[in-house]
């Protein structure tokens, strides 16, 4: 059974993707931790991740959304280690992992939003349609917008990700 | 079926590969309203959905790591608040179910409480000995970032008890932390060193800590201290804000130095909000 605190990795990802400051996600994860931890609730197990993910989202926009547009002075890619998890594709480098979330900055924030809550929270359509607030049929087509959009803009800036291979 | 659509999406390759395939080739039919087969697959298509699956794998295998000061003050705020409950009792919260599982509950807390009282004289304190024997351990974190609000403070506190950034000209500095749970109770300390000789400031919350007979008391600059002396090592122990504060280091040059320690942190406390 994971414990609350074992979600702060997929929580920090989606902070940084949202913020694209080091310091405003770090003050981000801990303030959701906070809200959460300060009013016991009823819980499942199995939705932790997406309550999680609610209440970062929401903290977010009340507090960070409207910073998070300002220009940064030092770039997330800069500010923070990026690291390649244990078992994954081998072929992912971090130059390439940088590139993406560099990217995932110029998203607007629906796209945004719903790659984070799918790709790097790892939520289902299901819950992030719950977590977002909009319909599952919206999460498919923001997410795959928000994906093309990432990969034209990859594409363009010639730091992408290496064309996958013909079968 | 298998993939993002209705469960985690970190599948294989060759699921994620189909699945979005089918989701795009559904996009398809939906834009165009024409009829796809899946057999006529558009070779456009097919890349798009390579693409696509590239962006995803990569957001699925790393990312950047949670600095260790956070996960720090997270696991923090987890031993320092209430359990959520579960969800799976919720029945149990409403009606007059609420007042049975009460009064169960508090029926097993006298047995518990009284078990207690017999098996460990009444007490579940530990022992300040038994606390100094964090002294002898490693830390586990080296966050030990100065609190911007008040220099004179580390960002680290537990409990609401904060710790000094203490800094001298014999080169003493904070240089690591751990968390324990003692005897029940938890405790986080921050280590402090200059060359080869370390010292332990550790934090037992909410309860008192059960200190020798013979530990002498005395009072500094207001703050009353007992400290003892517990094989090779100095024990000063003093309250704070309902929590111990175990302060160990070697004996014997250390003594003078823990009492300075104690008494700064505590002259250049914030004042609670």
């Amino acid at each position: 059974v994971q414990r609350l605190p074992d979600h702060r990795d997929r929580l920090f990802r989606a902070a940084c993707a949202l913020c694209r400051s080091r310091e405003d996600a770090e003050d981000l994860v801990q303030e959701t931790f906070e809200r959460v931890l300060r009013r016991p609730r009823f819980l499942r197990r199995d939705g932790d991740l997406a309550y999680l993910l609610r209440v970062l989202r929401n903290t977010w926009i009340n507090s960070y959304k409207a910073r998070s547009r300002r220009p940064q002075t030092v770039e997330l890619t800069e500010a923070v280690e990026f690291v390649i998890d244990d078992g994954a594709d081998p072929i992912t480098s971090v130059a390439e992992l940088q590139a993406i979330y560099a990217a995932l900055g110029e998203l607007p924030v629906a796209m945004r939003e719903t790659i984070v809550a799918v790709d790097i929270v790892g939520l289902s359509y299901r819950e992030a349609a719950s977590a977002l607030g909009v319909r599952q049929g919206t999460i498919m087509s923001r997410l795959y917008r928000a994906r093309n959009d990432v990969a034209e803009r990859l594409e363009q800036s010639g730091v992408g990700p290496p064309r996958p291979s013909e079968p | 079926m298998a993939g993002p659509s209705d469960c985690n999406n970190h599948g294989t390759n060759r699921e994620l590969d189909q699945a979005e395939l089918r989701k795009l080739l559904a996009l398809a039919r939906a834009g165009a309203n024409a009829q796809v087969s899946e057999d006529d697959q558009d070779p456009e298509l097919l890349t798009a959905a390579r693409q696509q699956h590239r962006v995803a794998a990569v957001l699925q295998s790393g990312g950047p790591a949670t600095p260790e000061r956070l996960r720090t003050r997270i696991d923090q705020l987890y031993e320092g608040q209430p359990r959520p409950r579960s969800a799976r009792l919720g029945p149990f919260a409403r009606g007059r179910f609420r007042w049975a599982a009460a009064g169960s509950a508090a029926v097993a807390t006298i047995i518990v409480v009284a078990v207690l009282l017999v098996t460990s004289g009444g007490s579940t304190q530990p022992a300040a000995s038994r606390v100094a024997q964090v002294w002898t351990l490693p830390a586990t974190s080296t966050a030990v970032a100065a609190n911007p609000g008040n220099p004179a403070e580390l960002e680290v506190s537990f409990h609401g008890t904060t710790y000094p950034n203490y800094h001298d000209s014999e080169g003493w500095h904070p240089v690591g932390t751990r968390a324990d749970r003692i005897a029940g109770n938890t405790a986080l300390t921050v280590y402090y060193a200059t060359g080869n000789r370390r010292a332990a400031y550790t934090v037992i919350a909410g309860t008192s800590v059960s200190i020798p007979s013979d530990a002498r008391r005395f009072t500094v600059d207001g703050l009353r201290m007992a400290e003892f002396r517990d094989g090779d090592r100095w024990v000063i122990v003093f309250p704070n804000r309902g929590n111990s504060c175990v302060l160990t280091a070697a004996a014997p040059r250390e003594k003078q130095w823990l009492v300075k320690l104690a008494v700064w942190g505590q002259a250049h406390a914030a004042t609670p909000a």
